[in-house]
């Protein structure tokens, strides 16, 4: 198991009508992508801002690096960068001098500045247009420009509010792939979207909040679960096979989908889940495929939204 | 070096402006000197550093955060590593770097011009850019101050800002001007029994205002930098005020302030209105929202005490200097045998009870922050109850009832104080009705058992 880079502890947000967090607890491992999801008054962006220490929570803590964000937010904030829905450009000011600011202002020494300048624009595809003006960019270049002044100090923690937004198809791969190189990296990223099948594409785990809570925080992939979902084919039907695998070790929830279909929960590894393939052979089953059943993140959403019920009713404090 | 004043540098100071700026002095001043004489080119110059550094440049310091705002991107500003002190400096002095450059420009010929004339003040140029930072820092200041109500309309603000900064400015500002005249060279004033030249106590005091500004602007800025901010800052501005305030003597009868019990008596009720007065501007100005004032509760409650300093509203500070200069004030009038020493104490009760029921009726009104509109519904409802109830009750011939609602000075200690007591219980009473609603009320769906 990874090092937590962020931990949140009983977070607790007000708006004067209306609670937004309700003691949300979290922790985010190092290296990895967490997709932050929810329906809209979920409570991300408000989560996310007191994760960065712009906004001050009822109750609750948050670490970042070992950091309290909360107690000594500018220490804090040279472990993390935030971009939020909006890009926050000096439209009057050169790519360079953009980068060069933000590298100032997070702490970098000026012997370091002009390599980091150097390094992150040839990271983030801007090195051509380094002596631009930050206002004449197209959107997409001035995605990349915001997203370089948030990881131009190297965080450990990147906090991506919709960082898709706006963007055409081609611009949104290229943010896929460049977070996923920024993961690869040692950064830990922590994205907030409305486009499930873009996280997808990059994410390794999946927080989601709803009305200011957290109802479930789990791996997305690359990362083994407790208890993975196998499918299993069979080439023609036979008698008992949910007790049939039932019986097995290992095999929880068996559910038949069809005559020659059945999907379960399997908690073992790769080892095991051949072990189990061979035992199946053996015990005589027709056996035509054993695989484990990948579901989309866009089902595992609605899956666990559906869960929790209906969308409860936001009760409001206003007179 | 700073990178906010960096930044600023690299926006203010393009290669085009700094050419520009002198030509345009130069030429000005050319066209003063060329139509009068050195003394006319003087002034100009004078005239170009107060209008660059008041007028312009109390815009600038207004708009450089109130612009980031504006322009989304004050939230990078404060995700950054840049301490408050720095923010607060690159910020003052970056963002107004270009009027320095060109009111600095214009000093060699303010100095020669003024060095020529027979008679005059030498230092004016240094009075009007001590003046100039008062009134940038002042802007600062108010637009931060501005800035925690998370105000909509900021432009409208900014304007707001600027014109109450060069108000600010002004007394400063005339009185370089007024006393730069020989005739008024020789005018003393006296501060706590001392004589000083008028002259060199405005200037004296310019400084000591454009310090306290500037550290106004720095605890504001720990505060927008969610920094934990104590109130010693507060505590301290609450007790120089009104000490610097009541140390001026007052001409007892001559101005026609008929006040008794000699200075001293005086000097504790200055003291106590300028007390007075910080704690409305510190109620009006302070965000008053039930969220604010449920953590500060809970934090007290809670016994962390040290969290729940950094919550407390400051007008609770200067409410507590403000109670104990009217003691002071009361046992001024009391032990000091004036003949009208009941009246006073009278007075003092009543405006204290006057403040309890106007910043109770402020809460009512601005506890849900959501009302952007409380605010000047308060201004409203004071205004009714300050100027139209009395013209009505005059009107009406009841004037014995005004007292009621304007303090008065000879009033009848009964009838000025306890109806304002009924007033201020019932204002009491409005602001914790809504503090009921508001703070008590289950703050949404309970937890599930799902939650994570």
């Amino acid at each position: 198991m990874n090092a937590a880079v962020v931990q949140v502890d009983g977070l607790i947000f007000d708006y004067p009508t209306q609670r937004a967090l309700f003691g949300v607890d979290c922790r985010v491992d190092r290296g990895t992508i967490t997709a932050l999801v929810g329906p809209n008054g979920a409570g991300k962006t408000t989560l996310m801002r007191c994760m960065a220490g712009l906004e001050m929570p009822f109750a609750g803590s948050v670490v970042v690096a070992g950091l309290d964000v909360l107690a000594d937010p500018r220490r804090a904030h040279k472990h993390m960068g935030f971009l939020q829905d909006f890009f926050g450009l000096y439209d009057d000011l050169s790519v360079r001098h953009c980068l060069e600011f933000h590298a100032a202002a997070n702490g970098i020494a000026p012997a370091g500045r002009r390599q980091a300048v150097e390094r992150t624009a040839e990271r983030l595809n801007l090195r051509d247009r380094l002596d631009q003006r930050a206002g004449t960019l197209s959107r997409g270049l001035r995605q990349r420009l915001a997203i370089a002044q948030a990881i131009i100090h190297e965080p450990d923690v990147v906090l991506l509010d919709e960082p898709a937004a706006g963007l055409d198809p081609e611009a949104r791969e290229s943010l896929s792939q460049l977070l996923r190189t920024l993961s690869a990296s040692g950064m830990t990223l922590i994205v907030s979207s409305h486009i499930l099948s873009e996280l997808e594409d990059y994410s390794t785990h999946m927080l989601i909040l709803r009305d200011g809570r957290v109802v479930e925080h789990c791996p997305i992939s690359g990362e083994p679960a407790a208890l993975r979902q196998l499918r299993l084919v069979l080439s023609e039907p036979v008698d008992d096979l949910a007790a049939t695998l039932a019986a097995r070790h290992g095999v929880d929830g068996v559910l038949l989908t069809g005559a020659t279909v059945a999907s379960f929960g399997f908690a073992g590894d790769l080892a095991a889940q051949r072990r189990l393939l061979a035992d199946l052979i053996g015990s005589g089953l027709p056996v035509a495929g054993l695989a484990e059943e990948v579901r989309p993140m866009q089902q595992v959403y609605r899956d666990r939204l559906r869960k929790d019920g209906p969308q409860a009713n936001q009760e409001r404090w206003s007179a | 070096m700073n990178p906010e004043f960096v930044r600023n540098l690299r926006l203010e100071c393009s290669a085009h402006r700094m050419i520009a700026m002198p030509l345009i002095l130069g030429l000005l001043i050319a066209v003063g000197w060329m139509s009068g004489s050195m003394e006319s080119a003087a002034a100009t110059a004078n005239t170009a550093i107060g209008i660059l550094l008041v007028l312009w440049g109390t815009r600038l310091a207004a708009d450089s955060v109130l612009g980031e705002v504006v322009d989304r991107t004050w939230d990078s500003q404060r995700m950054s590593a840049i301490g408050p002190w720095a923010m607060t400096w690159g910020k003052l002095f970056g963002s107004t770097v270009y009027v320095w450059y060109g009111a600095l420009a214009c000093l060699p010929l303010a100095v020669i011009a003024g060095a020529t004339q027979a008679a005059g003040d030498d230092f004016l140029p240094a009075r009007l850019y001590a003046s100039g930072l008062l009134g940038q820092a002042t802007a600062m200041f108010l637009s931060l101050l501005l800035l925690r109500g998370r105000p909509q309309r900021l432009r409208l603000r900014v304007t707001l800002t600027q014109a109450l900064a060069i108000v600010a400015t002004l007394p400063f500002i005339i009185g370089a001007v007024l006393y730069s005249e020989p005739s008024r060279a020789s005018d003393h004033l006296s501060w706590y029994g001392v004589d000083i030249p008028t002259f060199d106590f405005l200037f004296a005091s310019c400084l000591v205002f454009v310090a306290w500004a500037v550290f106004g602007c720095y605890r504001l800025m720990r505060l927008e930098l969610q920094c934990r901010t104590g109130l010693v800052g507060w505590l301290a501005f609450s007790v120089f005020l009104p000490a610097y305030l009541a140390g001026i003597h007052i001409v007892v009868g001559r101005a026609g302030l008929p006040l008794p019990a000699g200075r001293l008596g005086a000097q504790v009720f200055v003291a106590f209105m300028t007390a007075l007065a910080l704690t409305y501007f510190a109620a009006f100005t302070e965000p008053k929202g039930v969220t604010h004032l449920r953590g500060w509760l809970h934090d007290l409650g809670a016994r962390a005490f040290g969290r729940a300093t950094t919550r407390t509203p400051s007008w609770v500070v200067s409410g507590i200097v403000c109670l104990g200069c009217a003691g002071a004030t009361v046992a001024a009038f009391l032990y000091g045998g004036s003949r009208d020493a009941m009246g006073f104490a009278v007075f003092t009760a009543a405006l204290l009870l006057f403040a309890v029921r106007d910043i109770a009726l402020l809460h009512a009104l601005t506890l849900d922050s959501q009302r952007q509109r409380g605010h000047l519904a308060a201004l409203v409802y004071l205004a009714v109850l300050y100027i139209l109830i009395p013209a009505f009750l005059h009107a009406a011939d009841a004037d014995e009832v005004v007292q009621a609602f304007v303090p008065t000075l000879d009033g009848n200690p009964v009838a000025s104080t306890v109806p304002v007591a009924v007033q201020a219980l019932a204002a009491l009473g409005l602001a914790a009705g809504k503090w009921r609603r508001l703070a008590h009320r289950a703050p949404g769906p309970q937890p599930r058992g799902a939650a994570a």
